[in-house]
């Protein structure tokens, strides 16, 4: 698929054509403007909350 | 103009019914949801926090609507499970097809529009969501104050000496208007103390969420007017002082209209007017307080940051909160339209439970910055006896400005 991504409004996208099973959709220069804005908002307080950690599991799971 | 943000999908034009064929689109965006193993979805829903109901959420009623299409179920079967939405955004935030894949793969998760829709269309074939009566009697009500004297509309600013024109204009809904009257007034004492000339209409038009989940031909006619009334009024700017407003202005009416005029929150602005020095917080309030987001601006807008900075700002303040990303998970418990007359005992659970929070983090108020939180609020205090204290931060900033 690597040699299919592009660039459209500096965001990588999978060429339309590509997707056989599960078609793109129309979507706003906005709406993915705030998909952007919200997965690093997300990924950011991920860092924050869990990067200088390791999170094991449960004691009855060890 | 003002920023947008638009999510629609032309295949939910097509009616849903106990008759008719599930179109493939909307099976194949179903499927997509259905398909996916994560189930992020359900992690930051509050109804199925509360219920533990797996017909619940994005991921139930996407795979409800593929049994339809499957043959498995009729729309008419989802009567109960349509009601089990507060719109409040979080599991569109929470979708891997919309966070990790959205501007990749083009996909987004839009299921307050459909939650929308399958609400219309059981109203359109006769088989109402369970418990609709309440909700119609609420949007009858709403109605006959449109046809009653416009006076009443703007009684709550009687006493306040407002033009009814300008180039900024406060757009001030019925459930303001009406029910929480201090917000409004408090809004307007801000803005006058800071020197801004503005007006309000003479009679705004309804814009109740729960006519747009039902007769959104209605709810449009009244958005036009709304829109209308504001450009010959001369609007160049609309503050508004209710989120749920708010996001109707900027994710809705653009869908239909074209707005000659820009949007705001309250929030926003008067950060603006802060900024510039307009507005000078000197009033120390020695309180300890957290804030609530309203799922509307965090959740549908991404607009968390003025309520913080304006109250941060605030001299003496103890001040303690869950930063916005912690509060996808929340919700104040009346939803965004018709949950809570749908659902009122979940929705007590789900603001017991936000509140249960405050609490753990020593709050003593608990600030919020929408109009229906507060009444949910207020409403969940007297019912459980907690000494904890919702108040409205526009109420904040006025004190702290020193004005009465």
């Amino acid at each position: 698929m690597s040699e299919n991504v592009i660039i459209k409004n500096g965001h990588f996208r999978v060429e339309p054509w590509r997707m056989e099973k599960i078609q793109t959709q129309e979507l706003s220069d906005s709406e993915k403007e705030r998909f952007v804005k919200n997965r690093e908002q997300w990924l950011d307080w991920m860092n924050r909350h869990f990067a200088d950690k390791t999170i094991l599991a449960p004691d009855k799971y060890k | 103009m003002s920023e947008v943000y638009i999510s629609k999908k032309s295949f939910y034009d097509t009616p849903l019914g106990d008759d008719k064929a599930v179109v493939p689109e909307m099976r194949r965006d179903c499927y997509a949801v259905f398909a996916c193993r994560h189930k992020f979805c359900r992690d930051v829903c509050p109804v199925y926090f509360e219920t533990r109901d797996e017909t619940t959420g994005s991921y139930g009623l996407h795979t409800s609507i593929l049994g339809m299409a499957e043959g498995h179920v009729a729309l008419s079967d989802l009567q109960d499970t349509i009601t089990m939405c507060l719109e409040c955004g979080a599991c569109e935030l929470r979708c891997p097809n919309s966070l990790y894949t959205g501007d990749f793969y083009g996909q987004s998760t839009t299921l307050v529009d459909l939650v929308r829709k399958v609400r219309r269309d059981l109203i359109a074939q006769g088989t109402p969501p369970a418990n609709w009566d309440a909700v119609q009697k609420y949007i009858d009500q709403d109605l006959e104050k449109e046809n009653g004297p416009s006076d009443a509309l703007v009684k709550w600013a009687d006493d306040l000496d407002l033009p009814n024109a300008g180039e900024t204009m406060l757009f001030v809904d019925y459930f303001n208007a009406g029910q929480t009257t201090d917000v409004p007034r408090n809004a307007v004492k801000i803005l006058k103390a800071a020197g801004i000339r503005f007006g309000i209409l003479d009679k705004p038009y309804p814009t109740l969420g729960e006519l747009y989940e039902s007769d959104k031909e209605k709810w449009m006619v009244y958005a036009a007017q709304n829109i209308d009334a504001l450009a010959k009024a001369g609007a160049k700017t609309v503050i508004l002082v209710n989120p749920h407003d708010y996001i109707f202005f900027v994710r809705e009416y653009p869908k239909y209209f074209n707005l000659p005029f820009d949007v705001v929150y309250i929030t926003d602005y008067l950060l603006s007017l802060f900024e510039a020095g307009k507005i000078t917080l000197k009033n120390e309030l020695p309180i300890n307080a957290t804030y609530h987001d309203p799922c509307s601006l965090n959740k549908h807008v991404l607009n968390w940051e003025a309520p913080r900075t304006l109250i941060e700002a605030i001299p003496g303040i103890s001040y303690k909160a869950d930063d916005h990303i912690r509060q996808w998970d929340y919700c104040c418990g009346n939803g965004l339209n018709s949950f809570k007359r749908l659902k009122p005992d979940v929705s007590y659970k789900i603001g017991l439970r936000r509140f249960s929070m405050a609490e753990e983090v020593g709050a003593e108020q608990l600030i919020v910055a929408c109009p229906h939180c507060l009444d949910q609020f207020t409403e969940v205090k007297a019912k459980s006896g907690s000494s904890l204290e919702p108040v409205h931060i526009l109420e904040l900033i006025a004190k702290s400005m020193g004005i009465d």
